[in-house]
């Protein structure tokens, strides 16, 4: 049922260009809501568990334009994969007895039995904080007409952890900040981001690195604020943030534009042509060319693409793609194969059409 | 001095109780203050059953329950994830939904068309089954 999810790295609706789109990969919501009848993910058993998934199932099953799946009874890959295009969260992909709903679009997801029973998860491309917002609450308002929801007067939406309580409501957008993490400008508003109670971190969340300069920025508090409120405010971040990369990209090319285009044509350069790359490296790579795209130069890589490619380049979609398990050396070949491929594509498009020097 | 509790073995500590309310420092003995202690760790949570050791060791509840039973440690652990806040301003669960209202209007509708209809108003029938038919046109959109 998640087979054909994972034919493509990018649903339709991600492909299209989006407000700023040139720093901003993509928006998420979440909404963490937990039904009343059952007992929280921390002390629910076994049985319990499966029922609320049936339950979830039922109730949800005739809704038009989605699709059901059980996430742990899907294979390794699949679940890996799931996560790297976002469908899902890294804890849904290793707990037991846990289920997807997910809109043909994939713009929306319903996680069951993470750690609260429903994560109602949005994602958009681009900067689209309201509109994620917007659908997120239709879903939330669907699932509350079939469950009783744990809420309370004062502390609003009951959730299993209490940084959650209040909204349940996390935003989260990621960004592709090379500027700022080539003028070291990044740990500084890293920093100051926390002390206004922001988190920023690494592409798949807590733990993970920042690498290829992608960094995932959210709010940490949920509780004393409207919904909309807390998005205005994590909106005013996020704009900061992406004017100071704005300004951080326009000054290196006002200070070093000799040493930033020779790193990033030589990026080119070597993924052009490699025979064999890691995930790191490439993605390393792949931020200098879409950098020199945004910058102007003579090469040619769509924001669109680049996700797709980072998408695509993650070592459970590439194995998803190759229909079986690969060595890592194998990966490294497909890895560069694809990347030969693509940019190779986004250069005869740009001679067709023209293209810009 | 005299454990205030057991009244036979000599006092050793004077703890701050956290539950009650007036006059909570007592002097106790140490099997006294060990016993209180396990007492007070093992509370449960009588709808699902994890203990006040368990939630604070986790930092997470084991149900709705728990927010009322353990409300000193739930609070204190709120207002520290939540720099300091203690209230919700958000939305409810029980908000309409723009699906529901529609929904409801329509079945208002089809029972005022069925009034007209058995009252042979055809006029009026007429104009209820429009708005019935733009009501059911709003419903396919949202």
């Amino acid at each position: 049922m998640f087979e054909e999810l994972l034919t493509h790295p990018l649903s339709e609706k991600m492909n299209q260009q989006a407000p700023y789109d040139d720093i901003v990969v993509s928006t998420r919501i979440r909404l963490a809501r937990n039904a009343i009848q059952y007992p929280f993910s921390t002390t629910m058993s076994e049985a319990e568990a499966t029922e609320l998934i049936d339950e979830t199932e039922r109730q949800l099953n005739g809704l038009k334009g989605f699709r059901f799946g059980r996430v742990d009874q899907a294979d390794v890959l699949t679940r890996t994969a799931l996560v790297e295009k976002h469908l899902i969260s890294p804890a849904l992909a290793s707990h037991p007895r846990t289920g997807l709903f997910v809109s043909d679009d994939e713009q929306i997801s319903v996680m069951v039995n993470e750690e609260d029973h429903f994560r109602i998860q949005t994602l958009f491309p681009g900067l689209q904080l309201e509109e994620a917002f917007r659908v997120a609450k239709q879903v939330d308002q669907l699932i509350s007409e079939r469950f009783k929801i744990a809420f309370d007067d004062t502390l609003g939406y009951l959730t299993t952890c209490p940084s959650n309580v209040g909204t349940g409501l996390r935003a989260s957008v990621m960004l592709h900040l090379p500027g700022l993490v080539l003028t070291n400008q990044i740990q500084g508003y890293v920093k100051h981001l926390r002390q206004l109670g922001f988190a920023i971190r690494g592409r798949y969340g807590e733990g993970s690195d920042a690498s290829g300069r992608m960094f995932q920025l959210s709010n940490q508090r949920t509780l004393g604020a409207s919904e909309d409120m807390l998005i205005t405010d994590y909106q005013f971040a996020v704009e900061a943030l992406i004017e100071a990369e704005q300004a951080a990209r326009k000054g290196l090319l006002e200070m070093y534009q000799e040493e930033l285009e020779d790193r990033l044509y030589r990026s080119y350069g070597i993924l052009t042509s490699a025979r064999l790359i890691t995930a790191r490296e490439a993605t390393e790579r792949l931020s200098d060319v879409r950098l020199a795209d945004g910058l102007g130069l003579d090469v040619n890589l769509a924001p669109n693409v680049f996700h797709h490619l980072l998408v695509s380049l993650q070592t459970g979609f590439l194995q998803k793609h190759f229909g079986n398990q690969l060595t890592s050396r194998e990966r490294d070949i497909e890895r560069a194969h694809v990347i030969r491929q693509m940019l190779t594509e986004q250069k005869n498009r740009d001679h067709t059409q023209g293209g810009f020097a | 001095m005299r454990c205030q509790r057991c009244l036979e073995r000599e006092a050793i500590v004077r703890v701050k109780l956290p539950q009650e309310t007036e006059d909570s420092e007592r002097v106790l003995c140490s099997e006294c203050v060990r016993e209180l202690a396990r007492e007070y760790q093992g509370t449960t949570c009588p709808s699902c059953g994890m203990t006040r050791q368990q939630l604070l060791h986790l930092r997470k509840v084991g149900c709705a329950t728990c927010y009322t039973v353990f409300k000193a440690e739930v609070d204190g652990m709120v207002r520290q994830f939540q720099h300091g806040h203690s209230k919700h301003y958000g939305s409810r669960p029980d908000e309409e939904s723009v699906e529901k209202r529609l929904k409801q209007q329509l079945s208002r509708l089809k029972e005022q068309l069925n009034r007209k209809v058995l009252s042979e108003d055809y006029e009026e029938a007429e104009l209820i089954k429009q708005q019935i038919v733009s009501v059911e046109e709003d419903l396919r959109h949202v």
